[in-house]
């Protein structure tokens, strides 16, 4: 384990028994992520990369293999165990947001502080994020950039050691994405926060610290950016 | 938690009609129940009050003179606590111009009876020494009697002018009826009155001694304590004895009971199976629409526990709200079912209570069933890891079945329309099965609460009009020989007579015991058509008996068995007969045999007990007026209006199914509209895509309408079965001594049910069109599915 690793994983696989047939998502995934990085993970759809994401949030289980976060496996963690991790660990930010529609954008950023006494103050991340001005919208009277900024305010409003962004921008226009990606940066250098963002979208791997290029459950290639860009430097 | 509150609360404002729905289906289960259960258990407590308070006998004889020393070497018997005697004969009273049967009773000189304590409506007791009376108030109040009226009493070959001193109830006669052989008394064709003992005496030629006496008895050594009594009074001329449960108006009380009972349960029962099991696959249905938002929630952290009482609290809201309007419209509605039975009961201390304890376990049990169904559908979303939950649920496994290779050619001229409603139904397995059970669930609860209506009217019919033939009965105060009542054929407007001899006598057959009412008639007889279970009509053997086959069943008795026959008349000797054929019967049971060898049999006589008559209906009145004036008529019924009274009594279960019938309408709509709105719920995403692909709403509400009343349709089937088979399952519990309900449900019984169900599952479409009509295409879509 390196000294800095956040994440240290080994030898993970996720099988999904679909029945007759059998998927192989992640086959023997190796992997440390540096306390503090943006990571970008990248690959197509059906690449694993998600799964990889939701097994390192607590979210799913490895079929076999370790996950050390800060020295603890959290592959043996129980149902309970790994509530807690994600409560206190882990902010996540979804492609399609998933708010909670029957909340204003405030109600949904005290979903999450409500349940961490550490949390941020919900005004100043809102701000954050430029959306103080419509704390009382509901996410139907919200565009989907707008929404999605709801929602990493929601993610970051726990203060959480990890963000962790599954395809933040894949429902989202070009100008939008751009807008969310620097909204991502922005909470990068201003944290000491890991984050670890997937897309399928190789040109937004030149905003990270580090890239992993996934295929078919496997890391094809990882490496460092020495000199990663600002979003406002990328196009698509 | 509080943001996640407000969030339950805009959900509960989201789910309104659904949630009302759930609601409404509970509301009804928990009034039902309610209802009817306070109403029996009132009744149950003010019949059991009303004994109590007013110390109903436990057990009285019949002896032929017993003098005052007899009575009160009674009293000191061990385990007797109070012997009380009495004189009690039959009478008949004139008021004005009526002629009307009652029972005089004697009541103690001075003092009110301990025994059967009197209940006062108005005015006292006779005064010694006067020509006064009490009346009964169920006679009073049919003749309209007031005090200081005056009647006149018939008896002894003597009239006497009695002034109404005051009217009065006993726990005697909550249901004045004459004896075994009229079990059922039109009203004002009997009633009781009360005189002084040494008016009584004198009238009837007891001086200084009685005919009854009335125990108290200490409840643990009635058995013994009975037999010594017997044989005490065996000097006295004993001749029956009869104990509280046989007492003829108590058994006919607690029957009425036993069936309240059973309604009070069974139908409740049946409601609240069906809410609690509806409301578990509605909050299972919408637990899964709401999957991605639960699947959020555990990905952001929040504990299992918070998110389970999330969604126990949404079940919870509609329980809540269910079951407290539930209970106060089950306790008025309990209330009012009481103040019904206050007039069909004459118990005078009606205890018409609320039952506090009563409706908190209505509404927890309420609340309860809501909440165990809302932990137990959300059990396996709870169970679903976040990124599993998050995930649209795997498409629903194919069901295989190749309607192409099963049908043929005959697949190929479904139409399209009809192909993927028929698709869609095969394919959505549990939303099939869920809009069915909805279906089924609503057709079982309209037809059990209508069994009972057709099922007593086949009663009515097979009693009154196949197995009963006369026209009126006239009961005889003592028995009468064949040749005293040949000039009653000589009424005008009479067509035929014929002799009847009633008995009361225990039966016994391998240690089973049963009181039964024997009944001699003419081998020839035209006034009763006895069937047996095949429907061939039986002829009166000249030897033996023809016993009704339920009895016959419950005893274990079959064909050529021989029975012992016990009178109650303890001056006659038990004998043995053979039971010579079985007839379906179904109320006014009796046990036929040849009159004369009836006759011949017990005390070698020629007598009958009373006279079947067969007359023109014009001249019915009559006939029965001129009857009345022989001195050994006691009771004249008229066989059109036991039938109309029958039938005003049945108003009572008529009310009752009225009800049930109401409630099974309200919930069964409640079912069928809460499924119809989670379908298209469930559905949006089906929808909008059939829209953007040009479908018009008109082809889209087309489609859904189909699916619904196909599987509508469909469910009838077992609905009906299930329906049928309950119904008789629940007639079982009410069929007793004194019916044989043989379980019909009408043609027409049938139709409504159809009918109703499938215009609910219309009316429920046709309600829910509107979120047809308001499906935004472009929001549905753009969302994730889920």
């Amino acid at each position: 384990m390196s000294h800095d690793a956040i994440f240290d994983i080994k030898g993970v696989t996720k099988v999904y028994d679909m029945g007759e047939v059998q998927v192989h998502a992640l086959q023997g995934i190796d992997l440390s992520i540096e306390r503090g990085d943006l990571v970008v993970v990248l690959g197509a759809s059906g690449s694993g990369k998600s799964t990889l994401l939701n097994i390192m949030g607590g979210m799913d289980l490895a079929t076999q293999g370790e996950i050390f976060y800060q020295g603890e496996d959290i592959s043996t963690y129980s149902e309970a165990e790994l509530t807690e991790f994600r409560r206190q660990e882990v902010g996540f930010v979804f492609q399609f947001y998933n708010l909670m529609p029957a909340l204003t954008v405030r109600e949904n950023v005290e979903l999450a502080s409500e349940i961490k006494p550490d949390a941020l103050d919900v005004m100043d991340v809102l701000r954050q994020v430029g959306l103080d001005e419509r704390t009382n919208h509901f996410p139907s009277q919200l565009s989907g950039g707008e929404q999605q900024r709801v929602a990493i305010a929601r993610a970051i409003a726990k203060n959480p050691e990890v963000l962790l962004c599954d395809e933040p921008t894949g429902a989202l226009d070009f100008a939008t994405g751009l807008k969310i990606l620097e909204v991502i940066k922005r909470i990068h250098e201003t944290s000491d926060r890991t984050i670890l963002l997937i897309t399928h979208n190789k040109d937004i791997a030149h905003m990270a610290d580090r890239v992993i290029r996934m295929r078919s459950g496997k890391i094809l290639e990882s490496y460092r950016n020495e000199h990663p860009k600002d979003p406002s430097e990328i196009s698509w | 938690m509080k943001t996640l509150n407000r969030m339950l609360l805009r959900d509960v404002r989201e789910h309104k009609a659904q949630l009302i729905a759930v609601s409404v289906v509970l509301m009804f289960g928990v009034f039902s129940f309610l209802a009817t259960y306070i109403s029996y258990v009132n009744i149950n407590k003010s019949a059991e009050f009303y004994y109590d308070e007013y110390r109903f006998l436990d057990y009285y004889a019949l002896a032929n003179h017993i003098d005052d020393s007899t009575a009160r070497t009674l009293a000191k018997e061990d385990g007797v606590i109070a012997a009380e005697p009495r004189i009690s004969e039959e009478a008949r009273i004139d008021i004005g111009e009526t002629r009307v049967s009652v029972k005089v009773n004697s009541l103690p000189a001075g003092r009110e009876p301990y025994v059967n304590q009197l209940y006062y409506f108005e005015g006292k007791a006779p005064q010694v020494g006067k020509n006064q009376c009490l009346v009964s108030s169920t006679l009073q109040e049919f003749y309209q009697m007031e005090i200081g009226d005056e009647i006149e009493l018939i008896a002894e070959g003597k009239v006497t002018t009695l002034q109404i001193a005051g009217t009065a109830a006993s726990p005697e006669y909550i249901y004045e009826v004459s004896g075994a052989s009229s079990l059922y008394s039109v009203p004002g064709d009997y009633g009781v009155i009360y005189l002084n003992e040494d008016f009584m005496q004198n009238l009837f030629g007891y001086p200084g001694a009685y005919n009854e006496v009335h125990f108290l008895l200490e409840p643990a050594v009635a058995e013994g304590t009975i037999e010594r009594i017997e044989e005490l009074l065996d000097t006295s001329g004993f001749v029956a004895g009869i104990e509280r449960k046989d007492q003829i108006s108590n058994s006919l009380l607690r029957s009425e009971i036993d069936q309240l009972e059973s309604m009070a349960v069974l139908f409740p029962l049946l409601f609240m199976s069906i809410s609690a099991f509806m409301l578990y696959i509605m909050m299972k249905r919408t637990i899964q629409n709401q999957r991605i938002t639960l699947g959020t929630m555990k990905a952001l952290g929040l504990y299992r526990k918070d998110i389970l009482l999330y969604y126990m609290k949404l079940g919870g809201i509609s329980g809540l709200i269910g079951s407290i309007f539930g209970a106060v419209l089950g306790t008025y509605g309990g209330m009012a079912l009481n103040e019904y039975y206050t007039l069909y009961f004459h118990i005078p201390v009606m205890i018409i209570d609320t039952k506090p304890l009563l409706i908190i376990m209505a509404i927890g049990g309420g609340m309860g069933v809501t909440l165990l169904g809302s932990y137990l559908a959300g059990r396996t979303a709870f169970a679903l890891r976040p990124a599993e939950a998050m995930r649209p649920a795997s498409p629903e496994a194919v069901t295989g079945y190749d309607y192409e290779e099963k049908l043929g050619r005959l697949w190929h001229k479904v139409p399209f329309g009809w192909k993927m409603v028929i698709r869609n139904i095969g394919r959505k397995k549990f939303r099939t099965a869920a809009t069915a059970l909805g279906v089924c669930f609503t057709v079982i609860m309209l037809l059990v609460s209508m069994f009972m209506g057709d099922t007593t009217d086949h009663l009515v019919q097979k009693n009154f009009h196949e197995y009963q033939q006369f026209d009126i009965k006239a009961n005889f105060i003592a028995p009468v020989s064949f040749q005293d009542i040949r000039p009653l054929a000589d009424i005008e407007g009479v067509r035929t007579i014929e002799p009847v001899l009633d008995m009361g006598v225990k039966l016994s057959f391998m240690g089973e015991e049963k009181d039964i009412l024997l009944s001699g008639v003419r081998p020839d007889t035209e006034m009763v058509t006895l069937r047996d279970e095949k429907g061939r009509i039986l002829t009166i053997p000249p030897s033996g008996v023809v016993m009704p086959a339920s009895y016959a069943e419950s005893m274990g008795i079959g064909l050529g068995d021989i029975i012992n026959l016990e009178p109650y008349d303890k001056r006659l000797e038990e004998e043995q007969v053979v039971v010579v054929a079985l007839a379906e019967q179904y109320m006014d049971f009796s046990t036929y045999a040849d009159i004369e060898y009836l006759g011949r049999l017990f005390d070698d006589s020629q007598h009958a007990t009373g006279i079947l008559i067969t007359a023109d209906k014009e001249h019915y009145m009559s006939i029965e007026d001129e009857l009345q004036d022989y001195p050994y008529v006691q009771s004249v019924n008229n066989r059109a209006e036991m039938v109309a009274w029958l039938e005003s009594m049945m108003g009572f279960v008529d009310v009752y199914m009225g009800v049930m019938l109401l409630i099974s309408g309200i919930i069964g709509f409640a079912i069928i509209f809460n499924s119809t709105l989670i379908n298209i719920a469930e559905r949006k995403r089906e929808l909008a895509s059939l829209r953007v692909l040009g479908y018009r709403i008109k082809e889209i509400k087309q489609m859904l309408g189909r699916e619904n009343m196909l599987v509508a349709v469909l469910a009838l089937v077992p609905g009906i079965y299930f329906g049928y088979r309950i119904s008789i399952l629940f007639g079982e519990t009410f069929t007793n001594d004194m019916y044989n309900l043989v379980i019909i449900i009408s043609l027409q019984s049938y139709l409504i049910t159809i009918v109703s169900t499938l215009f609910f599952v219309w009316f429920a479409g046709v309600a829910v069109r509107s979120r047809i009509h308001n499906l935004d295409m472009v929001e549905v879509l753009k969302d994730r599915e889920g």
